[in-house]
């Protein structure tokens, strides 16, 4: 019972090289749902087995068969990482149902890029170690390089995988760099011994600004966050949706666990800095939105100005702030996906992006405007859903700490319900144009399964929040200690 | 008489013996068997190459289990001090032999392909790995200058042994005229040495330059009246400048994408893994036993060999950006790779430990090195008779042959240093004891470099596996022996994160 962690992390490798033997597609398909679902299976059972009260990491395994010097990682969860991998394993079955019918060549190396990426994303989650989470973080890139370049819809694609790859690597590799400085300067990378010991400010500060380069770059904030759009429209349905649904957090993952407790006079002493770009973010997120033209563009940078509300919260630092923005990304995770699935269906039937094409959707597909209008809302995160309850807490916790800072954020849920608004009525209602309808096919009963489990969840976690809040009270608190 | 009794000579040269033995017993097979069939009506000249790759393969197996007695050895020295024997340097010779082994086998192929039909082919490759092993281990100026001109001979004659392409005659020749001025200037540096402090032997030069610089205790470099310490300072850089320029360091670095385009696949591969083993383990005695002293006490010469860590570093990243050409571009990554082990080589005389760095990077960088040139040899179109040549035949190789574009894929990656490859971790030892040293400069410029060469190695992922051509093409059916080194390399880099005992532990025991 104590290697339970271990079934998680092997299951997806087992069936990825269950999948590599075989030859016929429908088999391939099968196996490969099959294993992510006894994947999410698994981690439910770990959020089962979890122990609410616990400070410290669970399930902790220690891997023994590494024998470099003074290197023992362990891999555990967290009250912080548990619902991350939760997330992860259930965000990977809904991909890979949803990409069954559009993903037309190389099937099985398809599902095997897929398997191998929730097994690393589950080792980032439940890595205790400084290096291992680097060694997974940029794991991740491999894999998600060959789902866009690969698999993606255009030409455009060579180019935003160099974007995703060259972006995230040069933000790493100073991340690296400070690894590095924190192992020879305590001679360990173990996060819970790293959690006790104290840095002096100046290298606070220099070591917070390397971390931040990397996690800035994932999150993403502005300036760099050039890389999300060209990834995000230019790789097919189910990498946008593993994209904007997990690995956006691995940014935001890293400042929890990374940047605030082990440099907290330095997270204090940037905190203006990063208002500043979440706010930038928030307004200058939502105000591109408005000018875009194409379907998935609009949701990407809708990403990004939740993400800035996500780092808002996070650098609050108070225990509603940074519960709101585990919950907002938690939500996040699951209505963003569920956007980029309802504009998968549109191009899998028109094969268009472009907004001019579409408008007055209600009149042949009315269950896809129920889904639409629906996560439009979540979007605009309407009391009821689950992004309520995290925006809320985190401005909340936000107000608390700066209020000039939470009145112009606030404004920024306006400018979301602009966006959102102005997306949904353009294409659900209003005149049909006849004239670019060239098949009438509302959803399938598989999208339709997919979307209405996505809307469940929403609707879930907007009304039973303290489901997930009982779970990360204990760890939010311990991170908070360490501030204060 | 003495000598007669006095047999530890031989006894521990019994391998450099036995291989010497077997280049001889492999020239005069080959003479005599070609002309055999003199007298025959119909001439039909054997061609003699396969069998002389396969006799020398084996005598190099042998030669490989002879040295396994000498791995557990501290310091012989033979033949009145001309060599030493070490364990590190059976790691080293065991190791070049391994990847001679390789080499040789996957130019079965080339040389079926290619019509090279000499039988010298193997007994020069022989003849270079034997100057490579006398190289290792030299314990005299004179014995490393003679093992280093046989190593070269050799290697002429070998880069211009396709007779009829013109591009290797004209690589060969730039190989000789910059190879025997840099060997002029190696040996005007020898004779300043000699000159100076009356001896050729690694630990006498030692001794004189440490007592040397115990007396005179300056941090200058000019001596107004003190030629002696000018003059072995000068002798210092021709030496180590001769030897940069065989290890393909910059600024000297310019013969290397020309000599590696010209000269034919199989000798180019030889070229950038084995004889550069031989070199970089030379030039890590060399900066160790004689001219310790020099770099320990004084700063200028520390700063050669950081302008030419810098200079690699980003000569070797940004030069490859533009190229069009495969061969060019492998060039290319050597030299930038030659700059991170010049870096754990500068670390040395900061402290001992990053010899342990650098002798892991030269490890793992051989091996991803070989596989990739062992890639380059086995892809050729099925109608046509050449090898791919440019960057942009690789496109679509994904579909044409997975394994190798996926064999190809995760060398490249090895090289870019992402993890959890064995290349990743080569770089974070490199990196490790450079911020150990403090030298936080130094590993920034690294570290920014190898994002920028990590564009090219994308750029060739996104050929193989983004594009799509109109007309594929059946690829050659890949033999055997490549097949077996290949698969073998690849473990070795992809599930190396799994296991890293089986080369540090080595490493470290050897050291």
């Amino acid at each position: 019972m104590n290697n339970i962690l271990l079934f998680p992390i092997i299951t997806p490798i087992l069936g990825s090289i269950l999948i590599f033997f075989l030859r016929s597609q429908r088999t391939v398909k099968i196996v490969g749902i099959i294993t992510t679902l006894f994947t999410l299976f698994l981690s439910i059972i770990l959020w089962i087995l979890f122990d609410n009260l616990f400070i410290y990491p669970q399930f902790v395994i220690k891997l023994t068969w590494i024998p470099l010097s003074n290197f023992q990682p362990k891999l555990g969860i967290d009250g912080l990482s548990l619902f991350f991998i939760i997330l992860s394993t259930a965000i990977l079955p809904i991909c890979l149902m949803a990409s069954l019918q559009g993903i037309k060549k190389q099937i099985k190396e398809f599902f095997i890029c897929f398997l191998i990426l929730e097994s690393l994303l589950i080792l980032v989650f439940s890595s205790l170690d400084l290096f291992l989470f680097y060694l997974f973080f940029e794991g991740v890139l491999i894999p998600m390089f060959l789902i866009i370049g690969v698999w993606g819809s255009r030409e455009r694609k060579i180019r935003a995988g160099y974007y995703f790859f060259l972006y995230t690597l040069i933000g790493s590799v100073l991340m690296l760099l400070g690894i590095i400085w924190i192992y020879f300067m305590t001679g360990t990378t173990d996060l819970i011994i790293l959690y006790q010991l104290k840095f002096t400010e100046f290298e606070q500060i220099l070591l917070w600004l390397a971390f931040f380069s990397s996690f800035a770059v994932k999150v993403p904030m502005i300036p760099f966050h050039i890389w999300l759009p060209e990834a995000h429209v230019e790789s097919p349905t189910a990498g946008s949706l593993m994209l904007a649904g997990v690995l956006l957090k691995l940014g935001t993952y890293g400042f929890l666990r990374f940047s605030i407790p082990l440099f907290p006079i330095a997270s204090i002493y940037f905190s203006p800095f990063i208002y500043t770009l979440s706010l930038i973010g928030i307004i200058y997120g939502s105000l591109t939105t408005l000018r875009q033209v194409d379907l998935k563009k609009i949701i990407a940078y809708s990403s990004v100005a939740h993400m800035g509300f996500v780092t808002l919260g996070i650098f609050a630092l108070n225990i509603q702030s940074i519960e709101g923005s585990i919950l907002l990304m938690i939500s996040h995770g699951i209505v963003s996906p569920a956007l980029f699935l309802l504009v998968g269906i549109l191009y899998d039937r028109y094969h268009s992006r472009l907004l001019y094409y579409y408008s007055g959707l209600v009149h042949i597909m009315p269950l896809f405007s129920v889904f639409f209008v629906f996560f439009t809302m979540a979007n605009i995160s309407l009391p009821g859903t689950s992004s309520f309850i995290g925006e809320f807490l985190s401005l909340l916790g936000v107000y608390q700490s700066n209020s000039s800072v939470a009145i112009i954020a606030t404004t920024g849920i306006i400018l979301g319900a602009a966006y959102a608004l102005w997306l949904c009525n353009r294409i659900i209602f209003g005149v049909l144009k006849v004239r670019h309808v060239n098949y009438i096919g509302d959803i399938t009963m598989r999208e339709f399964v997919l979307l209405f489990i996505l809307s469940l969840a929403t609707v879930l976690i907007g009304i039973y929040p303290n489901l997930f809040f009982s779970a990360m009270h204990t760890s939010v608190s311990y991170l908070l200690t360490e501030l204060y | 008489m003495y000598l007669l009794f006095n047999y530890t000579n031989f006894l521990y040269f019994i391998a450099e013996f036995y291989f010497c033995t077997s280049i001889i017993i492999l020239l005069i097979f080959g003479v005599f068997w070609y002309n055999l069939s003199n007298h025959i009506n119909n001439i039909y000249k054997p061609i003699l190459i396969k069998n002389s790759i396969w006799l020398l393969v084996l005598s190099m197996s042998f030669y490989i289990l002879l040295l396994f007695e000498h791995i557990n050895l501290q310091n012989i020295f033979l033949f009145d001090k001309a060599l030493e024997l070490n364990s590190y340097y059976t790691f080293a010779k065991i190791f070049l032999f391994l990847i001679a082994i390789f080499v040789i086998a996957a130019s079965l192929n080339y040389v079926k392909n290619d019509k090279i039909n000499q039988y010298e082919y193997t007994v020069l490759i022989a003849c270079v790995t034997l100057g490579s092993v006398l190289l290792i281990n030299s314990f005299n100026m004179l014995s490393a200058y003679l093992a280093l001109e046989l190593q070269t001979l050799a290697m002429y004659v070998l880069i211009a042994i396709k007779r009829n392409s013109e591009k290797s005659l004209e690589a060969s020749i730039k190989y000789l005229i910059l190879s025997a001025f840099s060997s002029g200037i190696l040996l005007f540096g020898l004779c300043l040495i000699y000159g100076i402090t009356g001896t050729l032997h690694f630990d006498k030069i030692n001794n004189f330059l440490s007592i040397y610089f115990f007396e005179f205790k300056y941090n200058n470099f000019f001596f107004y009246n003190n030629y002696e310490l000018s003059a072995l300072l000068f002798s210092n850089i021709l030496i180590i400048i001769g030897f940069l320029f065989k290890i393909n360091a910059a600024p000297f670095h310019i013969w290397a994408p020309d000599v590696y385009e010209g000269s034919p696949t199989s000798v180019t591969a030889y070229l950038s893994t084995a004889s550069k083993i031989g070199s970089l383990f030379f030039f890590i005695k060399l900066i160790i036993l004689p001219f310790f002293p020099i770099f320990f006490n004084l700063t200028v010469n520390n700063n050669l060999l950081l302008i030419c860590t810098i200079l690699s570093l980003i000569l070797g990243s940004f030069g490859a950006l533009y190229q069009k050409k495969l061969k060019r571009l492998a060039a290319y990554s050597t030299i930038a790779n030659i700059g991170y082990i010049l870096i754990g080589l500068y670390l040395i005389f900061c402290s001992i430990d990053s010899l342990e760095g650098a002798t892991f990077y030269i490890v793992v960088y051989i091996i991803t090195s070989i596989t990739f040139f062992l890639i380059l040899l086995s892809l050729r179109k099925n109608t046509g008779a050449n090898l791919f040549k440019y960057l942009a035949d690789i496109k679509a190789l994904n579909v044409m042959n997975p394994f190798l574009s996926l064999t190809l894929a995760l060398i490249l990656l090895s090289m870019a240093g992402i993890p959890p490859l064995a290349g990743f971790f080569a770089k974070l030892y490199i990196f490790l004891s450079a911020i150990t040293q403090e030298k936080y400069w130094l590993s920034i410029i690294g570290i920014l470099t190898s994002t920028v060469s990590c564009f090219y190695y994308l750029r060739l992922i996104k050929n193989m596996y983004f594009e799509k051509i109109d007309k594929y093409s059946i690829l050659v059916k890949m033999d055997r022996e490549k097949s077996l080194i290949l698969g073998l390399n690849i473990l070795l880099i992809t599930f190396f994160f799994l296991n890293p005992n089986i080369i540090l532990n080595l490493i470290n025991y050897c050291l």
